[in-house]
């Protein structure tokens, strides 16, 4: 089942990041130790981005998107 | 524990049957089950166009509303982790689940693809412009910048990606 746990103003700035994140490192505008950083890094907001979910978040039980519901659930 | 109080809204009686939850199970017919809460405000905003939807299936599609805050356990049962959420169920199975406000056009989508067994999207159009704007900003970043082949293949993944999550087979 799909689960979700980021806003979409969320998503917008990661997906916004990774894709700079990724242009900078790929593209060759950021090179050596950085560079190869950004290559790598770039994909972390991207794919968290793109799926509306952040493994960190669900550790944490936090949630940007709108409240659980409750009861437990 | 009591029995989970589901009222049909439409027609029919339920009806058991075999599947994983027992909730669902007893909706013989294509079934439209919408949990949603008081406290959320998507779901008030999305009410008006799901009522529409469901007058204009009426006797095809049923739609059963289920408030969070007032069946807790049924809603546990079901594993509902937000709100609001549809279920779509066929035969007393579940066939789909859509958490987060959908558009009128995505809701006739949902109830229509209970009857003809067409595929649904299962992203909303927010999460799908973003996947695919993605996709084609690194494309064509790949293409300018060099071309960085790297970011063109990232590219790619990232639509092929959004297109396989907006047209899933139900």
């Amino acid at each position: 089942m799909k689960y979700i746990n980021e806003a979409g103003l969320d998503r917008i700035i990661r997906v916004v990041l990774g894709v700079v994140l990724l242009a900078l490192g790929w593209g060759g505008v950021v090179t050596g130790g950085w560079g190869t950083f950004l290559k790598v890094a770039g994909f972390l907001p991207l794919l968290t981005g793109i799926t509306g979910f952040c493994p960190v978040y669900a550790l944490l039980r936090f949630r940007t998107n709108r409240s659980p519901v409750k009861a437990g659930v | 524990m009591n029995t989970p109080d589901l009222q049909r809204r439409d027609r029919g009686s339920p009806t058991r049957g075999s599947a994983p939850l027992p909730s669902l199970a007893r909706f013989a017919g294509p079934t439209v089950v919408e949990v949603s809460a008081p406290h959320c405000s998507a779901c008030r905003a999305m009410k008006p166009d799901l009522d529409q939807v469901a007058a204009a299936f009426s006797g095809e599609v049923d739609l059963v509303p289920i408030d969070a805050v007032q069946q807790p356990e049924l809603v546990s049962e079901l594993r509902v982790l937000g709100t609001p959420t549809l279920i779509g169920v066929k035969r007393g199975s579940e066939v789909y689940r859509i958490t987060g406000r959908r558009s009128s056009a995505e809701l006739e989508e949902l109830f229509a693809s209970l009857i003809n067994d067409r595929p649904i999207p299962l992203a909303g159009r927010t999460g799908t412009a973003l996947q695919v704007g993605a996709g084609v900003v690194l494309t064509g970043l790949g293409l300018v910048m060099g071309p960085a082949w790297p970011l063109v293949v990232i590219g790619v993944a990232v639509e092929v990606y959004a297109g396989s999550r907006w047209m899933k087979k139900a």
